[in-house]
């Protein structure tokens, strides 16, 4: 049976070119362009990992949907991969070491996210 | 322009959060490609639509350069060439600009009057064209589907001016963000994040434009059933009432 994954992104455009790559690689694919949709799916669907932008409809769309996974017995497990255009080299970063603990999502990737990078993220967390 | 190491947090701020909503889109364009280039869509009705969807995207990247760019030339007022305009032809060819996007939302625009006659200002067609797609493109986005835009004008001989009238039957702006709606970057909490590519310049942009052409503009707004902007100018006298005087 092939990995669930739910793709939140308020971009349409970011939703279809993510869909691609990952059912091209085999994985089924959920999508929500905001956070109340990708909650009615977390709750219906059996999903093995979120894909999940942080800046939707607020600024902190994105923090508050991982922080409702996170403290959710039943989500708590499922891995989460942070999706910000917030540059890297900027003190507006975010990075694991630093901001785990406030924000417990598994991997920040910066967009533009590299398809093939994407993937290897991926096949990691889904061990 | 502010020398860098002269920038205030705001600005420091201001840019950060441009550079993030220039990216965003920026990010989705390469997104979209990347899918192509990296071979993993090989349909060409795909890869047409993928094409596509990479293009409209680039475009509202140049809409936000385009507001930066005005915003940068408003700070050198200098630059702006200044004519006598008839404003009512402004509103009317702001009207024809925007009329596909109101129709697309189903939306009807309903003139109180015809808009006839002259009403003069001095003024810089360019922007004041602006000012007017800023406020009309708001009231057909903000607005409700199959809602509704009034567009009305008066002139205040007395005070010699004119008022152009401009409400919709939108979403509203919330008491607590009336005061942030002029304000650079600021979007009030109703408005969508990006909404048709957007960096919450277009009413900082307006009242700038206005104060330029020393004019006003007023904002009355309740939520959940829309909002009015009148925009005053000072009018310009014709030549033979000129030579009346």
């Amino acid at each position: 049976m092939s990995f669930k994954i739910l793709v939140v992104d308020d971009d349409i455009d970011v939703l279809e070119s993510r869909k691609i790559v990952l059912e091209h690689n085999n994985y089924d694919v959920e999508t929500a362009t905001n956070i109340v949709v990708a909650e009615e799916i977390l709750n219906k669907e059996k999903i093995d990992l979120i894909l999940l932008d942080v800046m939707m409809e607020k600024d902190s769309d994105g923090f508050v949907f991982a922080q409702n996974v996170k403290s959710n017995e039943k989500f708590k497990d499922i891995p989460i991969i942070l999706a910000t255009a917030v540059n890297q080299r900027t003190k507006f970063r975010f990075d694991i070491e630093e901001d785990g603990d406030f924000l417990p999502v598994e991997k920040f990737m910066e967009k533009p996210i590299d398809p093939d990078d994407l993937i290897v993220t991926i096949r990691g967390l889904l061990k | 322009m502010v020398e860098i190491n002269k920038m205030t947090n705001e600005d420091q701020k201001a840019l950060a959060i441009m550079a993030h909503d220039l990216k965003a889109p920026l990010s989705a364009v390469i997104d979209l490609l990347d899918v192509i280039n990296k071979g993993y869509v090989a349909d060409v009705v795909k890869i047409k639509d993928l094409v596509g969807r990479a293009t409209q995207k680039a475009e509202t990247l140049i809409v936000m350069l385009d507001d930066i760019l005005d915003y940068t030339l408003l700070a050198n007022r200098t630059l702006l060439k200044l004519e006598i305009l008839n404003i009512l032809e402004i509103l009317k060819e702001s009207f024809s600009m925007m009329q596909p996007y109101a129709d697309d939302r189903g939306i009807s625009v309903r003139f109180k009057r015809e808009l006839t006659g002259e009403l003069n200002v001095e003024g810089n067609y360019t922007f004041l064209l602006r000012v007017f797609n800023n406020i009309l493109m708001n009231a057909v986005k903000y607005n409700k589907e199959n809602g509704e835009i009034a567009v009305d004008f008066s002139e205040d001989t007395q005070k010699n001016t004119v008022a152009v009238t401009i409400s919709d039957t939108g979403i509203g702006i919330p008491d607590e963000d009336m005061d942030k709606v002029f304000r650079i970057f600021e979007r009030g909490r109703n408005a969508r994040r990006n909404i048709n590519g957007s960096l919450g310049l277009g009413l900082s942009l307006v009242k700038q434009i206005i104060e330029d052409h020393k004019g006003e503009i007023d904002v009355a707004s309740t939520v959940g059933v829309g909002t009015t902007i009148v925009v005053t100018l000072p009018l310009i006298r014709k030549k033979e009432e000129q030579n009346e005087l």
